[in-house]
């Protein structure tokens, strides 16, 4: 069984040459297309569907267990663990004693007991490669012995081999999928398969697959169309279908009977044939759509071993056929029914087992009892009208419509099952939505409510009747709860948690209630200049208009753009207000000083924005250059350009600005050195990740070189040095492990030494300038997280910030606050971020690791996530330590400008988690509200915390 | 009494020209050749608006026919150059800098005439203090300038508001750009005019009330 992970199905198939685009990916695999020519009867191709989420560790337990996945399971993909349920795979070992295993070590993480032996598992991990080969290579060292039997045993010659290729995934990744190391990589996949054939005789079965398919962009892990198609190819030395010229009198009517199966099934589980067609280009309709948990019956029924327990898929119709010679035109399909009604028991006692076991109101015989309907008449047709036109001796033709209407009963009731679990998997405990967002809800307001106010105390009688109240709820939801959960309510909730939860929401009623007087300095705010409540007002309206447009797919699809606008916008009233302070006669110099500032900020915000990630309903209308657009040998003149921007900014401009930018002393020098020891890191791992990029061959690849000239396309004069391997190996651990700890430890000292500084005060002039030495240290440590255009544009993000800091005048505070949170969500998109799970930088988790470090990686992942987010934490620091603390102005518009950063994200997040409360059934909740809630909890989060810290520093 | 009477008048009458110019003189329709239409609304526009200019200056104001022309070339003078600014912006709020390029032109003249003339034709001719004080202190204070003010923020502020449909995945016609934009400028500038006529209206109540 060869697995190739992200075998899109228009790899595959042999498709129409075309002029205008390179499309390096098609007719590379013509030995699929060439089987299934030349041995129609022994070969069978389908285009095979992927469920949703399209990452490996889903789509291999599917693969295995035929059930159908559900959606929280996608942020699992880190840590793959055992499965429980029963999986094909163990059945397998029951009866074939040698399986041999190379490949993603998902496999051996899902299934440990079946690859238990070390002798015979050759697992590679997934996450941690870095170049195409290694893992590819690694299986053919062990595969081509295997299969010619050469050093084994007699007793330990293989049964089962299972080889999963990552190449081509890792390219897709890397270079997206039209590249032409992708056109390499599929040519070695044809080469693979086609000395394979060799090995297989009439006792092999050789099952070739993709996991999922691959966006545009080369990755996966969403819904689109090119993630959910690929390809199943199976070919065997024996006669596995309808075979054209033995049983030449059936074949037409069979191959029609088969056709129409497959169309049935298309309709009922609504494949879109036409988008396929649009958008993958190849007739979708020539081959017979399969559904990948459709793989585990019939590759049991192919293998010889019982069904899953937990299957859900349908037999594949064309490989049932008998064994021996066919007398008769019925005795196929009389062998179909047997096979079908097998399966359809199968799936029929799962469904009772799961009701009886979980009491799920969904899976009870009463909901369903339409789909229940088809397998009792089918049953019924067959034990009765047939046994009695058994016996009747009626004519062919009765027998045969009979005998199908049975089987399109068996089909129909397979069909429906795969139909019902996929909507009903999908279910929504509303009453935990609901406690959830009041949750959410109580303790925003509580939070805004005792930043408002002032002396906040409260009498022993209100704890006593809050507290009271929520003891008495808690206990009437202890005795209700098992009557409560069997209305579907609270059912993904236990007893604990809601207790848990009534608590929160009592402690946040409390802090509501509580009688206080509003802060003093809030008092003064009725004789202020209008303008600033007014402005802060309209922040106010602003923020609750734009979270209201989460509501719509449109603009969070568009989000990015929809960003920029109301940064520009940000931008433009900001102008506006600075300038409302000039007075007659114009200073010339005083005019463009006021005004540059914004415009500097307008430009930057537009410049930046022609890079990041298109999300793949954006296309056709997206055009972004990719982070990763610079590449060794393409536009040598602008990489360049790029390279020497990059030197002039990290080895000559910030750190000179940054020196200039804190006050002299000893401690400044320490400082420096470490900021420009971190900037040549991040270059020189922007260098690093250009030359990784970079399409050479794969024999470059193989023997380590480090270029030292670029190679410039008109006078090839190029220096290659070669290095001895092991020091290759060095320089890559320096540069991919120890470099980056030691940015990570440089970030960590500052951090400390900043937030001790400005607590303790011991050298005020120092410690005004920590926010700006924070948001230069941890700038660094953010770009190195990303590929390095954002990488770039996170470095010169400190400049930006300090734009917005210089300003100091309070009547702009809370435009410039509201300004810079805006800008965080510009860099979130900037940095080729999109609220997707297919745009997740796994990548970042091995920044500084060279092995799968479960927390650090998570944790690396999430900052290099947030990174934009983290710069708007940094700024508003930076904003309210800068303004002028002493005027009591000042002190009002202060505490105005918290509320406002408390106001920025709780407003969104709140509304957020109500639309997808309210959205649940929309068709987008999964792929648009459902990531765009996630993200959108994860700043929420981060913001509280960051809200507090600033609150706490700045009291100081 | 209606307080800046001459203002009102032109502004309705400015309301008129531009739907007169913009979708009924036009050959062609907004909807469909939206580049061809703005190439022949534009210069209809600004002739109507120089029309009414030179008609306030001369007529209701009664200036020299030296005064009448250099205000009329300061308003062509600033329109010209307002255009090249305004497309400047238009391209930082999101527009492509390359594709459409003549259609973010001829929108930005379009919304460059339609926000700055009636600015001259309610103040000018006035002094730099008016419109210092008008336009970067916000605070207009007479019919005239309370006029000039208002019909220029709301222009621009309907230009604005027209980018929010761009996104929405209705497929419809004028969700091109910049159709849709080009509509609410000109919806824009007729709220303005109102605005004005309210805004100056309330404040003349309000002075008699203190006077008396």
């Amino acid at each position: 069984m060869i697995v190739i992970d992200a075998l899109r199905f228009d790899f595959v198939t042999p498709m129409p040459p075309s002029d205008n685009e390179q499309q390096y990916y098609h007719n590379q695999l013509p030995i699929i297309e060439k089987l299934h020519h030349t041995h129609p009867s022994s070969s069978l191709l389908y285009q095979f569907r992927a469920d949703p989420p399209t990452t490996t560790m889903q789509r291999v337990k599917g693969l295995m267990t035929g059930s159908l996945p559900t959606f929280i399971d996608a942020g699992a993909n880190f840590a793959s663990s055992a499965v429980n349920e029963d999986h094909l795979l163990r059945h397998v070992r029951q009866r074939y004693n040698n399986i041999y295993f190379m490949g993603d070590d998902t496999w051996v993480n899902l299934f440990p007991e079946v690859f238990d032996d070390r002798n015979k598992t050759f697992e590679s991990d997934s996450f941690k490669m870095f170049d195409l080969h290694t893992v590819d290579n690694r299986i053919l060292d062990h595969l081509w012995p295997l299969m010619s039997d050469q050093g084994y045993e007699k007793e330990d010659r293989w049964q089962v081999a299972i080889a999963h290729f990552l190449g081509v995934d890792h390219c897709g990744h890397t270079y997206g999928p039209s590249h032409p190391n992708m056109a390499n990589k599929l040519s070695q996949m044809n080469d693979i398969i086609e000395r394979l054939t060799h090995h297989v005789d009439e006792n092999t079965l050789l099952v070739v697959m993709g996991d999922h398919g691959m966006s545009v962009e080369g990755d996966h892990g969403g819904e689109s169309v090119e993630e959910l198609m690929s390809a199943l190819f199976l070919y065997s030395g024996r006669q596995l279908t309808m075979d054209q010229d033995g049983n030449s009198k059936y074949y037409s009517y069979y191959r029609d009977l088969f056709d129409r199966i497959h169309r049935t099934r298309a309709e009922k589980l609504g494949y879109p044939i036409q988008e396929i067609v649009d958008r993958l280009g190849y007739n979708a309709t020539h081959y017979p759509i399969a559904s990948q948990i459709h793989l585990v019956p019939t590759l049991s029924y192919l293998l010889g071993v019982p069904i899953p327990f937990g299957n859900l898929g349908a037999l594949l119709p064309d490989v049932l056929i008998p064994n021996g010679p066919i007398q008769s035109k019925d005795q196929i399909l009389l062998h179909m029914i047997q096979q079908f009604r097998m399966n359809a028991l199968q799936v029929y006692h799962y469904l009772e087992t799961y009701w009886h076991h979980t009491k799920h109101l969904g899976f009870s015989p009463h909901s369903l009892n339409l789909i229940y309907e088809h397998l009792w008449n089918a049953e019924r047709l067959f034990s009765n009208d047939y046994n009695y036109q058994q016996q009747q001796q009626h004519d062919d033709d009765t027998t045969i419509q009979l005998l199908e209407q049975i089987l399109f009963e068996y089909n129909t009731f397979l069909i429906n099952t795969i139909k019902y679990c996929d909507a009903i998997w999908a279910q929504f405990d509303v009453g935990s939505m609901v406690m959830g967002i009041t949750i959410m809800v109580t303790t925003a307001c509580a939070t805004l409510f005792t930043a408002l106010r002032s002396n906040p105390s409260v009498s022993l009688r209100q704890i006593i009747i809050v507290w009271g109240t929520s003891l008495i709820v808690s206990f009437a939801w202890i005795t209700l709860f098992d009557n409560v959960q069997k209305h579907d309510w609270f059912e993904k909730m236990g007893l604990m948690d809601g207790v848990v939860a009534i608590n929160c929401i009592a402690l946040a009623i409390l802090f509501l209630i509580m009688p206080s007087s509003p802060t003093s300095s809030l008092a003064t705010t009725s004789n202020m200049d209008n303008t600033i409540p007014l402005d802060w007002l309209l922040l106010v309206v602003g923020t609750l208009t734009t979270a209201f447009t989460l509501a719509s797919n449109s603009f969070v699809i568009w989000e990015d753009r929809g960003t920029r606008f109301i940064a520009a916008t940000l931008c433009v009233i900001w102008l506006f207000r600075s300038m409302a302070t000039m007075q007659h006669p114009l200073d010339t110099d005083k005019v463009l000083e006021m005004m540059s500032a914004p415009l500097l900020v307008l430009i930057w915000i537009r410049v930046t924005g022609l890079t990041g990630q298109c999300r793949e309903e954006q296309f056709p209308y997206c055009s972004y250059i990719h982070n990763i657009f610079f590449k060794l040998g393409e536009g040598s003149v602008l990489l360049i350009c790029y390279i020497l921007f990059n030197a002039y900014l990290s080895f000559y401009f910030l750190p000179r600005y940054f020196y200039r930018s804190i006050p002299k002393g000893l401690v400044t020098i320490g400082f420096t050195s470490a900021y420009s020891i971190s900037l040549s890191i991040a270059f020189l791992r922007q260098l690093a990740t250009i030359y990784q990029n970079s399409p050479q061959g794969p024999e470059i690849q193989l023997i380590p070189n480090i270029y030292l000239a670029l190679n410039v396309q008109s006078s090839p004069t190029s220096i290659i040095v070669q290095l001895s391997p092991d020091l290759y190996e060095t320089l890559v651990k320096i540069l991919d492990v120890y470099a980056p700890r030691t940015v990570y430890t440089f970030t960590i000292l500052t951090t400390f030494f900043c937030t001790l500084m400005m607590k303790t005060k011991y050298k005020p002039t120092l410690a005004s300038s920590c926010p700006g030495l924070l948001l230069f240290m941890w700038s660094v440590t953010l770009a190195i997280l990303q590929q390095p255009l954002g990488s770039t544009i996170l470095l010169s993000t400190p400049l930006i910030i300090d734009l917005l800091v210089a300003d100091q005048k309070t009547s702009t505070q809370s435009i410039r606050v509201a300004l810079v949170s805006i800008i965080g969500q510009h860099l979130f998109f900037v940095t080729a971020h999109q609220a997707t799970f297919t745009s997740l930088p796994w990548k970042a988790a091995f920044v500084g690791f060279d092995y799968m470090n479960y927390y650090g990686g998570a944790t690396l992942v999430g900052l290099s996530t947030l990174s934009g987010y983290i710069v708007t934490w940094l700024g508003w620091l930076a904003i309210l330590y800068h303004s002028d603390k002493f005027s009591r102005i000042a002190s009002v518009i202060q505490r105005l400008s918290v509320y406002l950063m408390i106001l920025l994200q709780a407003i969104p997040t709140c509304l957020s988690a109500i639309f997808v409360l309210i959205l649940r059934r929309h068709l987008m909740t999964w792929k648009i509200f459902a990531p765009r809630f996630i993200v959108q909890g994860l700043i929420g989060m981060g913001t509280s915390m960051a809200v507090t810290a600033c609150e706490w520093l700045l009291q100081g | 009494m209606i307080p800046a009477l001459p203002q009102l008048f032109t502004g309705i009458l400015g309301i008129a020209l531009n739907y007169v110019a913009t979708f009924y003189m036009p050959k062609t329709r907004l909807l469909r050749d939206p580049l061809e239409t703005l190439t022949t609304a534009v210069p209809l526009v600004l002739a109507g608006h120089i029309l009414i200019l030179t008609f306030m200056l001369s007529a209701v104001k009664r200036c020299s026919l030296k005064a009448t022309v250099i205000s009329v070339g300061n308003a062509l003078l600033v329109t010209a150059l307002g255009t090249a600014v305004l497309h400047g912006f238009i391209v930082l709020f999101g527009a492509s800098l390359v594709e459409k390029f003549n259609h973010t032109l001829a929108f930005a003249a379009y919304l460059a005439v339609l926000a700055l003339f009636p600015t001259f034709i309610a103040l000018s001719p006035a002094d730099t203090n008016v419109w210092m004080k008008c336009f970067l202190q916000h605070s207009p204070s007479t019919g005239p300038e309370i006029y000039a003010y208002s019909q220029a923020i709301c222009t621009l502020s309907g230009a604005w508001i027209g980018a929010i449909v761009l996104p929405l995945d209705w497929e419809r016609d004028w969700q091109a750009w910049p159709i849709s934009c080009v509509i609410s400028t000109y919806l824009g500038h007729a709220v303005g005019v109102f605005t004005a006529f309210g805004w100056s209206s309330f404040k003349h109540i309000l002075n008699k009330r203190k006077n008396e």
